[in-house]
């Protein structure tokens, strides 16, 4: 089918994911007992240390339920959850005090520029690691436990050790950081904030890049095994060709799946993103939900869930496109074939 | 008749959890210059281990003893793997027996060509151009330079491999089972491209492994009949089909049905049984099972590799016990 | 499988030291999460000397705020062991289900199945975990049964969210079965579905499904200890559930390592031995990945 319609296909799909994502969360939330929205939104009416007669509180809560719309019939809240939601109004955060969709603005910058070159980066290294255990057999014996240490260590464990031993006995890098740290060498650049960048920085970014490598090795290792055992290497090697070129043949055939697993993986490294940075009190999601968490703000967690889950999507549809590019026979029209 | 290849008392196992099987157990061969000679058995004989443990001994494959002179001068034995490597392609090739399945098929033909002639430090655009001469001897078109091997029918792909394989005229061309999957017409035109190959002088010597005799009648010049890892008798062409000295060779020969002849004429002579295990051999000759001649030094004593006229036969009818 | 098969198996496996090195590890945990807490005098709530380093009396020490880390970790073993336990259960039960339906039906039956997948695929499933974990589980004592109410809540909650891929892996299996010949001989003798279904396929993919349970074990046992610490947890006992705590309390800068890094070990060497097992097995059943 031509490359258009192939597109406009998985837009499709994507939309119809997002939609359905969205509801999911929506219900869970609206449907939740305790009706934690409501009660939410009556804290934040209700100033601390007050004595307030049950006739008030009546009223804070009429006035709370008037303003979710907790009154309406409830597919005109479905409604009115959609239309706010394309203006992108995701809700008051009570932790914060300010509106949701504002804060997760900033925090998603954070969290783009510390997930997007760590799985980059990890995606890289995991294949070369991968592909040198399956080529080397000696090598192979020691890599494969550091291989799958690193892929079954929690990200925030991997961080907590980072942080401790980088962090703390060596005082290299900051164990806690604040936003600044990072937001500086952008608004004020300078060697200094470049250092104290780097500072903060670096160890979430190695842990999120170290166990994620682990996962992409442990593939790759399997996958190449698989190709080096394949009839085109057996003739490869009968004619007498080098090692290292039937390894790039067989690297070539392996790497295919690793590239699908990219947008599969999404999911994996957005936990870890979330366990770091709640480790390193980076300014990111993970911190902010951990908070969230503990105060009960109701439209900051499901405004995280809704927005990270748009972004998520959004990049898997950008690695599609990115696919397309890479595998001729896709621009050529060949799917479905 | 000067020998190209020269195989004394080679063995080769496989190490497997049941212990060793002994695909090839003590086989002597010689290949001389200019000739093709047909290796023929049945299915696990240890035909195609005896020449993939020549190109690509590897684990599991163990070579246990023996002595391989290649040419006079070179002991195959003893190489490291940069000098077998030197030697494979340019010296001794092969067209290996799952060569519908060889090429990468990721890769245009001309990409593999050039990443060929690189690796083995030779001119791109020599290679290429020999490669082009190569496809009209094997009968394709130029155009497969540029083609993916999907795009190429089995026989296509085969011929590519054949072309590949024979580029920088090796001594020796190892063919393991080159016609097994393919049709009889099909067939006929790989053995006269195989002879062709032999007449232009691009291939020099040819040792064709096969199962089937008829095949191996068209092109060889000898044969050789391998039965349970041993060499069980090698004579010239025709008198080996003529009047074969083995039991084994003359079961098999009779088991190939004549086109002309029909049943209630001559009934067809099969071979009763099924081929031994490797891993126990029988005592004594190995064919005792199924011999139809079967004496009891047979079942004891293994027949040495004796001259018998112009062909070598290892069988109790033809030697003193 | 024929009796030459088996001890063809049998013999791979024992001559596989990765796999029995990694199942006495697993082993030793779970030994740990069973009778260790038969062993210690402490409950994980019990307030001692805080940041004592290990020692006799404190085989793990104790953690900044007080707690043995030893009782702790082998009461917090049993939680995340439970959970995991329970997610590797429902993933592994759905995910075969749908898959067989999937692969032996095919059809609108297979695409409807299909598109669920797709969707779980696409979306992080970590936040629908999130909000489930925070909204809709009370935090329980100790020891209730509220406590294991909640356990296998969140396990089910977490195997609902990581079946797709066991489906897809099954459905896959499934459709190479079934156009396999054996499949289609049983078929023409007149077997029914349901028959050739338990005679025939079953067999061949239950070595894959006991792999497949075991991953999601592993991963299982990973999510519910990253959702401890992110907040989430089904007791208070859990084993990472006071990390955020001790952060904030400077634990780090306190050099109180063991409280973290021993249970932290522990976890890691859980699943790291349990992915090296499904690997050990995979070479043993796929001979193509044997490194001989």
């Amino acid at each position: 089918m031509p490359l258009a319609t192939y597109i406009f296909k998985r837009l499709i799909i994507y939309l119809i994911v997002f939609v359905v994502a969205v509801t999911i969360i929506w219900a869970l939330i609206r449907f939740a007992p305790g009706d934690p929205a409501l009660t939410s939104v009556l804290r934040a009416m209700i100033a601390p240390g007050v004595r307030y007669t049950p006739e008030q509180i009546e009223v804070f809560k009429q006035r709370a339920i008037e303003m979710l719309g907790l009154n309406l019939p409830l597919h005109e809240q479905y409604i009115l959850f959609w239309r706010k939601l394309l203006i992108g109004d995701l809700g008051w955060s009570t932790y914060f005090t300010a509106p949701v969709t504002q804060k997760l603005n900033e925090i998603i910058v954070y969290d783009i520029i510390l997930i997007t070159p760590a799985t980059i980066t990890s995606w890289f290294l995991g294949n070369w690691l991968g592909s040198l255990a399956a080529r080397k057999k000696v090598l192979d014996k020691v890599l494969i436990p550091i291989i799958y240490v690193l892929t079954a260590t929690p990200y925030f464990l991997l961080g907590l050790l980072m942080a401790y031993i980088f962090g703390v006995v060596y005082g290299i890098f900051k164990p806690v950081i604040t936003s600044t740290d990072i937001k500086m060498l952008f608004t004020n650049p300078s060697l200094d904030a470049l250092v104290n960048f780097l500072k903060a920085y670096t160890l979430p970014f190695l842990s999120l890049v170290l166990v994620a490598m682990g996962g992409w090795a442990s593939g790759m290792r399997t996958l190449m095994i698989y190709e080096l055992e394949s009839n085109y290497a057996r003739y490869m090697e009968s004619i007498g060709l080098s090692d290292r070129l039937i390894a790039s043949y067989a690297f070539r055939y392996a790497i295919n799946p690793q590239i699908t697993g990219l947008g599969i993986q999404l999911g994996t490294v957005i936990i870890g993103g979330l366990a770091l940075s709640g480790i390193f009190n980076y300014p990111g999601a993970g911190i902010t939900l951990i908070y969230a968490i503990n105060y009960r703000d109701v439209f900051l967690i499901q405004g995280i869930a809704i927005y990270y889950t748009l972004m998520v999507i959004l990049a898997n549809f950008i690695i599609d496109l990115v696919y397309i590019l890479v595998d001729p026979r896709l621009r050529l029209g060949l799917v479905g074939v | 008749m000067s020998i190209l290849l020269n195989v004394e008392n080679y063995k080769v196992y496989y190490r497997t959890l049941s212990g060793y099987i002994r695909a090839v157990d003590g086989v002597y061969l010689s290949v001389d210059k200019g000739k093709i000679i047909g290796v023929v058995g049945e299915s696990g004989s240890g035909k195609s281990t005896l020449a993939l443990s020549l190109v690509l001994p590897k684990p599991p494959m163990v070579i246990k003893g023996g002595r391989v002179i290649f040419d006079n001068s070179i002991d195959m034995l003893n190489l490291n793997t940069n000098e077998r490597r030197k030697l494979l392609f340019t010296r001794i090739s092969i067209i290996p027996q799952y060569s519908l399945d060889a090429l990468p098929v990721i890769k245009k033909i001309r990409k593999l060509i050039t990443d060929l002639a690189r690796d083995k430090n030779i001119d791109v655009e020599e290679l290429l151009n020999l490669f082009k001469e190569r496809l009209k001897t094997v009968n394709l078109p130029d155009r497969v330079l540029d083609m993916y091997p999907i795009e190429l029918s089995g026989g296509m792909r085969q011929r590519v491999v054949i072309a590949i394989s024979t580029l920088l005229k090796p001594d020796l061309l190892i063919a393991d089972e080159p016609t097994s999957a393919l049709d009889v017409v099909t067939q006929r035109q790989v053995l006269e491209l195989l002879t062709d190959l032999r007449d232009q002088g691009i291939i020099r010597s040819l040792i064709f492994i096969t199962h089937d005799i008829a095949a191996v009648r068209q092109i060889a010049d000898k044969i050789a009949t391998m039965y349970a890892g041993k060499i069980v008798e090698i004579g010239d062409l025709e008198s080996t089909i003529t009047s074969p000295l083995h039991p084994y060779t003359s079961l098999l020969i009779k088991s190939v049905p004549s086109l002309e002849v029909s049943y209630r004429t001559k009934t067809l002579r099969g071979l009763g049984g099924i081929p031994p295990s490797l891993l126990n051999p029988p005592e004594g000759c190995r064919f005792h099972p199924r011999c139809p001649y079967v004496k009891p030094t047979c079942t004891r004593e293994e027949p040495p590799l004796v001259k018998v006229g112009s062909s070598y036969v290892a069988c109790w009818l033809y030697s003193k016990r | 499988m024929s009796n030459l098969t088996k001890s063809i198996v049998w013999i791979l496996i024992k001559r596989n030291y990765k796999f029995w090195t990694c199942l006495s590890i697993v082993l030793f945990i779970i030994m740990l999460a069973l009778l260790g807490p038969y062993s210690t005098p402490y409950k994980p709530n019990d307030v001692v000397t805080p940041r004592l380093p290990p020692q006799s009396s404190h085989p793990f020490g104790t953690d900044n705020l007080g707690y043995d880390v030893f009782s702790a970790s082998v009461y917090g073993l049993r939680v995340s062991l439970m959970v995991g336990f329970v997610a590797a259960v429902v993933a592994t039960t759905v995910g075969v289900t749908l898959g067989l339906i999937a692969g032996l039906k095919g059809g609108i039956v297979d695409s409807i199945i299909d598109s669920i997948t797709n969707i779980l695929i696409a979306i992080p499933t970590v936040f629908i975990m999130i909000i489930v974990g925070t909204f809709y589980v009370t935090g329980a004592g100790a020891g209730t049964a509220r406590e294991l109410l909640n356990m296998i809540f969140i396990g089910t909650t977490i195997g609902l969210l990581m079946w797709h891929w066991t489906a897809r892996a099954v459905r896959s299996q499934v459709i190479a079965l079934k156009t396999s010949d054996y499949v289609a001989v049983s078929i023409l003798s007149g077997n029914s579905s349901f028959k050739v279904l338990i005679k025939d396929i079953l067999p061949n993919i239950a070595s894959y499904i006991l792999l497949v349970f075991v991953i999601q074990l592993a991963n299982g046992l990973a999510t519910s200890v990253t959702l401890e610490f992110l907040g989430i947890k089904a007791s208070e006992w859990s084993l990472f559930a006071r990390v955020m705590q001790w952060l904030q309390m400077g634990a780090l800068i306190a050099h109180v390592w063991w409280a973290w890094l021993i249970p932290g070990a522990l976890i890691v060497m859980l699943i790291a031995s349990l992915y090296i097992i499904v690997l050990a097995l995979d070479e043993v059943f796929n001979p193509r990945l044997r490194r001989i």
